[in-house]
């Protein structure tokens, strides 16, 4: 089966809670992960505030979208980078996001696309 | 290896663009389709860096007529898409 494994690189450029895009690009990367592919999570843009800490989404009836973020290396996806530019403009700080999580600026982030097989952005 | 980006949204409205051009490497090439068709305007910088196509049937039907877009962009049907499509490595849709 090892030459079915593919490097899925999934690209996630909206915040949680406004639309569901966020949300399902997560389970995209889960359900690769089951399948043992290679997925590289890339946060761009909106994205990297998915990653704000203490998020508590209770008081707009929604389930907590930082607390499957941390579900992430379970599912065996390891490979995730942040947009280093992305998170200056919005104010989040280094500490706030696992230390598992590679914060590159854009030209290495350009590089780490054009290795993958298959590309999705949501 | 290089990526075909597509465009479908307007760049004065959606940070769709301008998040691409950020992680675009050398040798990729952008496809402007739907309301995306607007950044070929001639009022929209493109650098000559770039290879960036416009879908014609997109323009024509927004009203960018060819004098009204930047001869940076390439104006192409859809059968040429498909060609590009195929050419590339891979595609990534920035919807």
């Amino acid at each position: 089966m090892s030459n079915n494994i593919k490097h899925i690189g999934l690209v996630c450029r909206t915040p949680p809670y406004g639309s569901s895009r966020a949300r399902e690009l997560i389970d995209i990367a889960l359900a690769a992960g089951v399948f043992d592919q290679k997925v590289c999570l890339i946060f761009l843009g909106d994205g990297v505030l998915q990653l704000q800490s203490e998020q508590s989404p209770i008081s707009i009836e929604q389930k907590n979208h930082g607390k499957l973020i941390d579900m992430l290396e379970i599912y065996g996806i390891e490979n995730i980078v942040v947009q280093e530019s992305a998170m200056r403009s919005r104010n989040l700080k280094r500490e706030e996001i696992s230390s598992d999580f590679q914060i590159l600026d854009d030209t290495s982030i350009s590089a780490i696309i054009s290795k993958q097989h298959v590309m999705m952005s949501l | 290896m290089p990526t075909l980006h597509l465009i479908n949204k307007s760049p004065l409205s959606n940070p769709a663009l301008g998040e691409c051009l950020k992680v675009c490497g050398s040798g990729d090439a952008i496809i402007l389709l739907e309301d995306g068709v607007y950044a070929a305007l001639n009022t929209q910088k493109i650098s000559n860096e770039l290879t960036v196509y416009a879908i014609e049937d997109d323009c024509s039907a927004r009203g960018l007529t060819p004098e009204k877009i930047n001869p940076a962009a390439q104006l192409i049907d859809y059968d040429r898409f498909v060609d590009l499509s195929c050419e590339f490595h891979n595609c990534l849709n920035w919807s």
